[in-house]
This record gives C-alpha cells, structure tokens and sequence, in this order.
C-alpha cells in the first residue's frame, strides 16, 4: 500500500517535473524565435558596439569599478555575436538559466514544491527589455551571478549561524565588486529571507543594514564613482528606457515573490492559500503558460520601438554592405530621419541607381538627405565617417570618425578607419596606434597584421588599390568647413579628381536636391567624360523643368541629352496639371500616382522648406 | 655510492646546462661589435636624465633571440638585465641608487644582442649625463582621447616622477562627464591651486586655498567663464583669459583649427572675490590672451592681436584672413601693492618673429620667458608649425629653442628650481601629445628632450589618449577626486564673482579709444630684441 501509494506519488512528481521542462521548452523557443526573427539581437551591437582589447591593461581599468568585471565579461561574450541565429541562441541560453535559477530559488523558499510559470516571469521581463536594443549582456549577466550565489546561499548551512551570517556578508562585498548594483538582488533577497521565512532578525537586519551602507562607503573611500552608479550600476533601471515600468519590474518581482511565499506561509493565509494550490495542475499548467506566453509577446511587442529597429538594420546593413537590403529597408520607411535617407542614398550610389532613381525613394529632408547637417553628423559619428571616406574627404572622415571613437570606444571598425585615413594622409606613426589596438581585438590579429605590414612598407600601400583611390580623391587644396558640407566640398572633390563618380553624382544630386538647375547644367559635358552611356533619369527630368521655365532656353539642345520617353512623361505630367487647372492638391493624387517616383513631382510637392518637429531624438 | 655520485654529476650537468643557457655576454671573447648604436624606444640616448626621475625603461628594436642591457656610472654596482623579449624594465630601487650616487656623472647603458645566428652583438653604448638638478617630483595633466568635439571620458591626474604611479586628481565620470581643464598651481605647490568646470554641474571654477575647495562662478556683465590662469606671486590674485572660441575643420593637413571671436584678461582677488580688468589688457579692440606674471609680480605678460574683425573679408566676403591673425607678446607694469597699472609695452611684436606668440612663461627667477610661436592664432596645440622659443628677458634676445621638433611643441611648465622644463610634444606621430622634459641651463640652453618614461617600454605605442597641459608640481594634490566632486555640485559653497564697479564704466569710456599701440609708442616702449642664431 505504502509502496503503492510512493509510486503514484513519484509518478506525480515525475509528470510535474516533465511538465516543466516542457513549458520552458515552449517558451524558450517562442522566445528564441521571437529574437531570431523579430528581434534581431545582433542589432544590439548597433546601439553598445562591445569594445574588448585583449591583455591585462584592458580588464584592470573595468577592475577599478565595482561592477566593471561583468561589464568585461559581457564584452567578451558579445564578441561572438557573429549573427543573429547566435545572438538568439545566446542571449536564449541566459535567458533560460534565470528562469532556472529563480526556480531553483523558490523551491528552496517553498520546501521543495514544483514551481511552474511563475519561474518564468523574470525572462518574459528580460525579452521585453530586450526589444529596445537598450540593454547589452551586463545586467543578465548580473542577475545570472547573483541568483546563482543567492540559490546556493540560502540552501547552505551551516551548524554555527556566525559562518553563515559572515559568509553572507564576504559574498555580499564580492558580489558588489564584480556585479555592481546588482549585488542588492543577492544581499536584499537574502536579508529578507533571513528576516520573514527562517526568523533570524540578526542576521537579516545585518545583511539589509550592509548592503544599503556598502555602495555608499564604497564610493567614498574605495572606487571614483558616483553615489547613484555605485548603487544602480548593471542594474535594469540603471539608464532610463522608455519601457521603464518593465526595468523597475523585474527586481519587484522577486521581492514580491518572497513577501507572497512569506505571508502564504502565515498560519491564517496557508489554508484558502492551499485551496488554490489544489487546484488541477494541468488547468494550472495549461493557464499559465498561455498567460506567460501572450503576456511576454504582446509586452515585448508593445515595447519595441519600431522607428529605432529600422535606423539600427539600415545601419548595419551599410556596415555589411548589403545595399539592396538597405534599399529594401528605406524605399516605404516612415522613418524619414537625415540618417536614413543618407543611408538609402548611399546604398543608391552604391547600387549605381542614385542619380535614375533616387527620387522613387524619400527625399523629404533635401539636401540634408544626403549630405547630414553638424547635429546629426555629431549623433551618428560612425556613418558619417564612412559617407565622407567614400566621397574621399579624408580630413572630413578622420573628423568623424575620431568622434566616433569618443562615442563608442575602440571598435575594430573605427579603429581601422582611423588607421586607414592616418596611412592615406601619410601619417604613418599615428595609423600604427589604431592597428596596433585592432591587433587586440578579438578575431581581428590577421587584419591587423596586414594593415600594420601595409602602414609599413610604402611600396605595398601604393600599389593597394583602395588607399591609391582614397590618395588619388583626397583634397590638396584646403577648405575650411562651417557646420553643414555643402556643394563646396563636393565641387573641390570633382575639381580634384574629375573621375571621383561619387563625388560627381552627389553634386549633381545635391543639385538637384536642391532645385539648382543651373548647377546640374554646368556639368552636364561631364557625364561623358565620366563615360555614361545616357543621361540619368533624373538629370533628363531636371533639364526638361529648366527648359520649360527658361523661355530663351533652345530645346534643340536636349535633343542629343533626353531620351524620347522622358518628353512624353513630361508632356503626360503637364497634361494632368492642366486637366486640374492649377489645382496643386487636387493634381496631387494622381500625379503622385503615376509620377511619384520624377523629379518633377519633388520639386512641386515634396522639396518644402524643412519643418523640425517639436520633440526630436536621433532616432526620430 | 655510484648511484649518489650520479646524482651529483647529473645535478652539475643541469646547472652547467642552466648556466650556459643563461649566461651574460660581459667578458666573452667572441663578441662581435654592431658598429653602431642600438634602435631604442623611447629615444633615451644624449641626454641629461633629473636625478630623481622614474626608471627609463625602453625596448631595444633590433632583431634578435636574446638582449642583455648593463646600466653602469662611475660609482657602485651596475644594474644588469637580460631577457628574450627585448623590453627593458629597470628595477627600480637599484636605479634610484644608481642615480642618487652619481649626480653629474655619466650613465652608461651597454647593450648586447644575440642575434638570429646565436652570436652575441654588442652596440655602441648609450651615453647620458645624470643631472645636478632634480625637477619636481609630480607631473599633473589632463588626459582624454584627442578632442574634436565630442568627449566623453576625461581626468586630470598627478604622476609621480620618481616611481610609476598615476592618480587621478578628478575625473569627469564623478562629475556627469563634464569638461574640465586649466588645472593650474600657485608657485608649483598644492596649498593653493584650481581648475575650471564646463558643463552639468554648473560652469565654474573649483578653487582650491589652503585645503578648502570653493566652487566659483567666474561669470560676470563683463566677461564669460574664467579659462587661461595665472597666479600671481602673492598667491591671493589670479589673472584670467575670458575668450569665446570658435572650432574650425580643414579639409587638409591637421583637421582642427581654433580661432577667437574675441578675448580680454581680467583678474580675480581671492580675499574680496571681485573681477577687475583694466582696459590695456581687455581692450575693445584688441584680443588679449596668455596672462602670465612675472615672479616679482610687477610684470604682467600676454598676448594681444588686433580684434578678429580686423582679419575678415581680407581673402572674400564672409572669410577671416586666418594665417594673418598673429599675437604680440605684450608686458604690463602693476604695483601689486596699490593695485595699479603701469606702462604698456611691446615685447616682441608677431611682425618682426613672423610667428603668432602664445602661451608666455617666466622662468623662477624669472631671467627668461618661454613662449610658443606658430604660424597664426592663439591656439597652437593644432598647429604644426608650433615651437618653443625663449627669451632673455635681461638681454632681451630671443631664440628658438634647441628642443623643437617638426611637429607641434607647446604647451609648457617650469619646475620649481627653473632648471627643467616639461612640454607638450606631438613629435612622434603627429597627433598624440606626449610630456617630454628638458633641462634649461643658467644660459639657457636646452638639454635634448625625452618623453615621460612608463613602466612598459611600448606603452605609448598603444596609447589613444593625450597628455593635456602638463604642469610641474612640487608635492602630490592630497585633496580626495570625491570632495572636489562633491564641491563642483555642492550649491551652498557656490560663489559668484563680484564684479569691479570701474569695470563697465571704463570699457564705456573706451569704447572709442583703442588702445592699440601707435608705432611711436612700440619703438619707445619695446625692449631691445634680437634673434640669437
């Protein structure tokens, strides 16, 4: 009977433990997919570059601040986001290890009773900060660190309380060095539940008293923080996130968790409390996840800002130069930022369609679309950087990306861009710096190898294609910038070498941004010589608009520049102007139908003096 | 017995063994002569090393399996350091004996190499001179990543020079990442010092007197935010530059250019913490830059352009003439006992150098001013061209000086004893600022210079930050980062500057009365000058 009766029970444990592991199967693979296919952690790398040199040097200055530790592991780590299917599985793996030890830690609470769901709740948390991109490993990595001391703590003990309370309070200062703020997670979990589960006052009001005094003294006598980073370092609410009810959440929860196991365990609230415990473990079961699991997506979903998401793909697909990818990404993108449109008319040269069919796509900053003004150059360092090297103003990209370099640390990207524009300048000595910091970076040694062998030998870098075409476009002649590049730049650009066809067609597109029609005629017999086989689309449609606003203006002499398909366009485009009698906003619709993607339908409907909306940040 | 007397010879094999392999190169017969002088880095060789100065580790750049270095003077042991890896780290407690025993002596370095064929190389040795002066033994300057605009990590720390220890002395990760520059001491001391503060905790300057930091708004009607300082003797008085700056960018060459829109000086009185200017040094017309007092304090020096609207449309509408902005190097007399001014005189005018003067500083005894020229501007720190030179102020002869690089060499500090100098190098690789020191004899001739030494030979190799404004100090600042934090945000202990009531009513009656000298009044008043060659 008794053997029988073990059986059914071992088999019960048997199936709740299964159906553990199946609900966290479940939800970490809607989850793992979630990042994977909506998410794109990879995209993180975007908004925290992880900055890691290799050596000692690099990890002693993270040691001199409490919490530095795991902002170096984390930088470690995120070196091997290679891709998105690794960065979903990464960040999926720490994910499921909170979700584990949280579980290991209220069983512990509970004597040992199967937990499900509820366990969960902290990753669904973590999931939805993760859609903002704000976050990189540290504060999981944190949470990681803490549980885990947590868990094996409050299983621990000893037979003297003594070793357990000094113990506590020498786990309490190591965590604080190595996890920061997020230490409180360990020291308040534990002070409390000395406090109400086991009844030790002592000992619990000494670890709360510890841990609230320990940052503070900390930050006076021992590290160079401040007040506020030597309490909420690596903590979720550290840095405000427009999700911050979800940041402030995650560490309620579990404070919450431990005062309902504590007030459950009080003898009148134990009975109903039971009631409810003895409900059918698979309705339980069956409920909660399918709660978890909506209520985990709809708030992730809620909270990732989409407007944000597209600027960090576009960016990092220029970084990879996939340039249909950006175009794909841009052509019905509501995000009509200087950035964006910058990016999408790069990747247009890029793809050799800029001055045919830049205006299929928006336009709606003009000029600043292509060329970016001193606020956004100064928020997005990094890309301008790359627009100005590809033009060829080295001074310009050096500029940049020196800022860059402030702005996001030591990334291999910027560091050999830094190297490359020093060597190009001939400033080899100052170029040797940046590889030889490339050469610390994880995975970079072989590129850095060759760039320092090429910095080194004059005879190899002149025969390098890429540096004799950046040499061949540089500026001899100096200008001096104001605080937006201009026509000038580009116009010293053609002068200085007629052959920089980028340079080229961004004048002209400038030009054309720009309605200067007469600029886009005076180089006209350049096309040529620059070897195309026609006149682009646009620069037709532009000369037909002058022709017709120029009375004096011979028509003959478009004859040999435009094609007999672009005239008829334009006499159709004139027609529905007329049938609307001048009626701009009633010729609108249908000339944006048919015509959207001319010239002509920019200069008459989007080229609009530029409005700034009231609240503006980078991203919007 | 046969298996102990085994042993034994099996134990005198491996010590025989060990011993050859680690042998040094001194006393060998076959060693070869290079016939030249080993490639070290840094550039210790030819030079005259302050006896109290930190190890000068360096590493031999020469290929080869094995090095072994014998530092050697006339009086006790030789410090001698073999290793594969080329990276000389001197200890450094032999090194101070070594240095403290031989002042005035010369210090030998022997380098040896075992080259790739196993045969050992010696190299000419490596002759420095110990010096009878020692500098001072701390080195305080702003480090960050070099600026262009945007900045995000930056502190001001102390070195000591006699070892390898760094401090920081504030760092802006406690103060909200604000900007923070100008640190200055009053007579190379730490009793009396300050540093100015830009952005979130409130523009101001953190005054330190006697161990007690104030926060002052330095702002007045008359002027904007304190920069540019100098002490002056008494320790109660500071002369100030107010300049508004404007950041420019070229398209060749170095990327970054910085004018004045306009600048005048004022000085602030600790005791009764009010501005007074007078107008020979704020005048309307002028740009009046650089203060800095002679060591009797009767003497003000700066330096003064005429005002940059003077300068523009000259090459088109819309432009300044920027290469024909130059600064003269002015003195004015004060009584610093009634507080007046004196005569007004030209002490070299940009004319005649045909370089823009800046950044004047008199020596201790104050015998010589050092000064940077360059091109044009007031900024020279982004200018090639930018060189020392210094002037006899008894003989009135100027000349460049001997330490001068092709890069830019400015921003300067005197030691204490007015035997050494420290500067501001970008010479070897253009872009990194770099401390390098050199001794200044009673005739002012100047030792060849040599950067900051560091514990790892290769360090500056890899370093992305500058060292900014390197000052001479004499003790190390004892003042915790943490309190001078807590003063830059603390609002109870904030002062505001008062200002003189003279002030605005003499820039009024000025305002039609430039106080540019006539041509006259400059061959009056100009003291004798010639170039030394």
């Amino acid at each position: 009977m008794i053997s029988e009766k073990m059986s059914r029970a071992e088999k019960k444990n048997n199936f709740t433990s299964l159906s553990v592991w199946i609900q966290e199967a479940i939800f970490f693979l809607a989850c793992f997919f979630y990042l994977l296919l909506r998410i794109h952690p990879v995209l993180i790398l975007e908004t925290h570059p992880p900055v890691f040199l290799k050596g000692i040097d690099f990890l002693y200055d993270f040691l001199k601040i409490p919490g530095g530790l795991v902002n170096w592991l984390s930088a470690l780590l995120m070196q091997f986001w290679f891709s998105d299917f690794l960065s979903a599985l990464f960040l999926t793996i720490c994910f499921w290890t909170v979700a584990f030890l949280t579980r290991k830690w209220i069983e512990t609470l509970i004597e040992n009773r199967p937990v499900h769901t509820f366990h969960l709740i902290p990753a669904g948390l973590l999931l939805v900060i993760y859609s903002n991109y704000d976050f990189d490993l540290s504060a999981t990595l944190a949470i990681i660190i803490n549980l885990l001391f947590l868990v094996l703590f409050i299983r621990w003990s000893p037979k003297r309380p003594v070793i357990h309370i000094g113990m506590g309070l020498v786990i309490t200062v190591f965590l604080y060095w190595i996890t920061g703020g997020a230490f409180l997670m360990f020291a308040v979990l534990c002070g409390l539940e000395n406090l109400f589960l086991r009844r030790k006052i002592v000992s619990g009001l000494l670890l709360l008293l510890f841990s609230a005094i320990l940052p503070f003294v900390a930050s006076i006598s021992v590290f160079l923080i401040t007040l506020k980073q030597a309490y909420l370092h690596n903590l979720t609410f550290e840095i405000p996130i427009e999700s911050w009810i979800i940041a402030y959440s995650l560490p309620v929860f579990f404070l919450l968790t431990l005062i309902i196991v504590s007030i459950a365990k009080l003898p009148g609230i134990r009975k109903p409390f039971q009631k409810f415990v003895r409900l059918a473990f698979i309705w339980k079961w069956a409920a909660g996840t399918l709660l978890l699991l909506s209520g985990t997506f709809l708030l992730a979903k809620e909270s990732t800002n989409d407007l944000k998401k597209v600027v960090l793909q576009v960016n990092r697909a220029v970084r990879e130069e996939h340039w249909t990818d950006v175009l794909e990404l841009t052509k019905y993108c509501s995000n009509e930022t200087p950035l964006v449109l910058s990016q999408s008319n790069l990747a247009l040269y890029q793809t050799g369609k800029l001055l045919d069919s830049m205006f299929a796509y928006p336009q709606s900053k003009g000029t600043l679309g292509l060329l970016m003004n001193l606020t956004w150059c100064a928020a997005w360092p990094e890309e301008t950087s790359n627009i100005t090297w590809k033009l060829g103003l080295v001074n310009e990209s050096l500029h940049w990306a020196h800022e860059a370099l402030e702005h996001k640390g030591s990334t291999p990207d910027i560091l050999k861009r830094l190297g490359m524009a020093y060597a190009v300048k001939g400033e080899n000595n100052a170029a040797s710096h940046f590889f030889l910091n490339l050469k610390k970076v994880p995975f970079e040694d072989n590129t850095a190898e060759n760039l320092l062998r090429l910095n080194e030998n004059p005879a190899e870098f002149a025969q390098d294609s890429t540096c004799k075409y950046i040499q061949s476009c540089m500026l001899i002649e100096d200008l001096v910038s104001g605080d937006k590049m201009s026509s000038l730049e580009l116009e010293q650009l053609v002068k200085r070498n007629p052959k920089n066809k980028m340079a080229f067609e961004y004048l002209i597109a400038y030009h054309l941004l720009n309605a200067n029609l007469i600029g886009v005629w005076n180089h006209i017999e350049d096309f040529k010589a620059l070897n195309y086989t026609k006149i682009p689309h646009h620069v037709q449609e532009a000369l037909l608009v002058m022709a017709s606003m120029t009375p004096t203006f011979d028509v003959n002499k478009l004859k040999e520049w435009i094609d007999p398909i672009t005239f008829e366009h334009f006499v159709a485009y004139r027609k529905i102007l007329v049938k609307h009698n001048g009626d701009r906003g009633g010729a609108n619709q249908e000339l944006q139908a048919w015509f959207g993607d001319t010239y002509w339908y920019y200069l008459m409907f989007v080229k609009t003096p530029p409005r700034q909306p009231e609240k503006q940040n980078e991203y919007q | 017995m046969n298996i102990n007397k085994k042993i034994t010879e099996i134990v005198y094999l491996i010590l025989f063994i060990l011993c050859a392999g680690c042998s040094t190169p001194e006393g060998r017969p076959d060693i070869q002569s290079a016939g030249r002088s080993a490639n070290i880095q840094p550039d210790y060789s030819g030079i005259l090393i302050p006896p109290n100065i930190a190890p000068l580790n360096f590493s031999v750049k020469e290929s080869g399996q094995d090095y072994f270095v014998r530092i050697r003077s006339t009086q006790g042991d030789p410090i001698r350091i073999q290793n594969s890896s080329g990276h000389i780290q001197i200890p450094l407690g032999a090194w101070k004996r070594l240095l403290a025993g031989n002042r005035g002596q010369q210090l030998i370095m022997d380098i040896f190499m075992k080259n790739q064929s196993g045969q050992w190389v010696q190299f000419d040795s490596v002759v420095n001179r110990i010096a009878q002066d020692s500098m001072d033994g701390y080195l305080a300057y702003r480090k960050f990543g070099p600026l262009f605009n945007l900045y995000k990590k930056i502190g001001i720390f102390q070195r000591c020079l006699e070892n390898f220890n760094e401090k920081p002395i504030l760092l802006n990760r406690l103060t909200s990442n604000n900007c923070m520059n100008c640190h200055n001491f009053w007579q190379n001391g730490t009793d009396r010092w300050l540093l100015h503060m830009r952005g979130a905790p409130g523009t101001s300057m953190l005054l330190v007197v006697d161990g007690k930091v104030h926060k002052i708004d330095t702002k007045t009607k008359f002027n904007g935010p304190a920069a540019y300082p100098a002490w002056h003797p008494s320790g109660n008085l500071i002369a100030f530059s107010v300049s508004k700056l404007h950041l420019l960018f070229h398209q060749t060459g170095e990327c970054r250019d910085v004018l004045d829109q306009y600048s005048d000086i004022i000085l602030y009185d600790i005791p009764t913490n009010t501005i007074t200017t007078t107008p020979a040094i704020s005048s309307p017309d002028r740009m009046e830059i650089w203060p800095a007092w002679s060591p009797d304090g009767k003497s003000l020096y700066f330096c003064s352009a005429p005002k940059i609207e003077t300068f523009e449309n000259l090459v088109k509408p819309n432009d300044v003439a920027i290469d024909r902005i130059k600064y003269d190097l002015m003195r004015i007399a004060y009584d610093p006992v009634n507080h007046t001014w004196g005569k007004l005189e030209t002490v070299i005018s940009s004319t005649e150098l045909g370089l823009s003067i800046t950044e004047p500083r008199v020596s201790p005894d104050g015998r010589f001013v050092l000064f940077t020229a360059a091109k044009y501007s007031q900024f020279p720190i982004y200018l090639p061209s930018a060189d020392l030179y210094l002037l006899d102020v008894t003989s009135g002869k100027w000349k460049k000086l001997e330490v001068n690089s092709d890069r830019t060499d400015s921003f300067h500090s005197w030691s204490s004893n007015g035997r050494w100098i420290v500067f501001s190098s970008k010479r070897d690789d253009g872009l990194f600022t770099r401390p390098y020191f050199s001794h200044i004899d009673s005739l002012g001739k100047a030792s060849k210079p040599f950067v900051l030494p560091q514990e790892n030979p290769l360090f500056y190799k890899t370093c992305l930050e500058v060292y900014n404004v390197p000052e001479f100090v004499k003790e190390p600042v004892r003042m915790n980062p943490q309190t001078l934090a807590d003063a830059a945000f603390s609002k109870e202990d904030a002062l505001t500057a008062k200002l003189d009531t003279n002030v605005l009513s003499n820039r009024n009656e000025n305002k039609s009365k430039p106080v540019i000298l006539d041509d006259q009044l400059k061959k009056n008043n100009t003291i004798n000058r010639k170039t030394s060659k």
